[in-house]
């Protein structure tokens, strides 16, 4: 087996595993990815929040664990109709307004699902430190989109901010408080 | 009420004629009882599991088994945990004093290997756990 079929294989596998997830914690037999999106069916849903799409060549298993488990929880613990109505149209409100969704329904995991929370947690350290590592965070507006996205997510999930770069959020926390 | 199924899970069960059903004048539909109930069940089962950490351990497990249900109607698994198996499983937590052996003997090896791995996710979502099937430690990057 070549090396890009053993990766496509990988690729497949997890995807799998990650609908049988899906299925099951939502209870539709229909969801599936098509390519790295979710559909319903036929039916291609939204992207979601940034941080709901692992590369499969760079990020780890347990990053797309954490995903699955977003993406459950989005469909499940969210007013598709609400979210709709009250979403921005602007570009970057409208990013922001769909990432704050989704720490919100994160928070909501059920009880008796610890490894799901501990997914979401893996999930968001990985995006944030490669976000982090990117350089993304050494511009104002990048470093403002990362604070909000640390501070809110500690906010609402009870959780800490990522302790690799706390202290890099101080300043733009003292501006927003 | 007395329906059978179509997928042989049952297979030797006696199902009523529809002259029989006929005769019922108050029809019920039974499905799995919600969750809390569940694992008052349980509890009352195993009275070793009765307590407040036995019940953090038992609603873990009664999550485990709603997902293997909601994967069977999904078609992914070809066998579900039954509140019985629930039970069985609580009793064998007694005994080995750990959920993860009592899952393979309660449950696992009930399962076709293929279908492992999956099993193997549920029970990584509710105990944080990996099963020796699981993705996670055949994944080399971790």
């Amino acid at each position: 087996m070549s090396e890009a079929q053993r990766r496509a294989r990988h690729a497949q596998q997890v995807a799998q595993l990650c609908e049988g997830v899906l299925r099951a914690f939502s209870g539709e037999a229909d969801l599936h990815f098509h390519g790295r999106r979710l559909h319903r069916g036929r039916e291609p849903l939204p992207w979601f929040a940034p941080h709901l799409h692992p590369l499969p060549d760079s990020d780890d298993f347990g990053s797309f664990r954490g995903t699955a488990d977003g993406l459950a929880l989005r469909l499940t613990r969210s007013d598709t109709a609400l979210h709709a109505r009250l979403c921005p149209q602007e570009p970057v409100a409208r990013m922001v307004f769909e990432m704050l969704e989704q720490y919100r329904v994160e928070s909501l995991v059920p009880p008796g699902m610890i490894g799901m929370a501990r997914n979401l947690r893996h999930r968001h350290v990985q995006c944030s430190l490669r976000f982090h590592h990117a350089g993304l965070t050494d511009t104002a507006r990048g470093l403002l989109l990362y604070a909000v996205a640390q501070i809110c997510r500690a906010r609402v999930s009870g959780e800490p901010v990522v302790q690799e770069t706390e202290d890099l959020l101080e300043a733009t926390r003292f501006t927003l408080a | 009420m007395g329906l059978g199924n179509l997928n042989g899970l049952y297979h030797g069960a006696q199902r009523l004629n529809h002259a029989q059903i006929d005769r019922w004048n108050t029809v019920a539909s039974l499905d799995y009882l919600p969750r809390d109930e569940e694992v008052a069940i349980v509890q009352a089962r195993v009275p070793a599991l009765a307590d407040a950490a036995g019940r953090t351990l038992v609603e873990a497990m009664v999550a485990v088994a709603d997902l293997t249900r909601k994967g069977f109607a999904a078609g992914d698994l070809s066998t579900l945990m039954s509140p019985r198996t629930v039970i069985t499983w609580a009793e064998n937590v007694e005994i080995f004093r750990d959920p993860a052996p009592a899952f393979r003997l309660s449950f696992v090896n009930k399962c076709d290997e293929a279908e492992r791995p999956l099993v193997a996710e549920y029970f990584q979502r509710c105990f944080d756990r990996e099963l020796k099937e699981s993705h996670q430690l055949s994944d080399g990057r971790g």
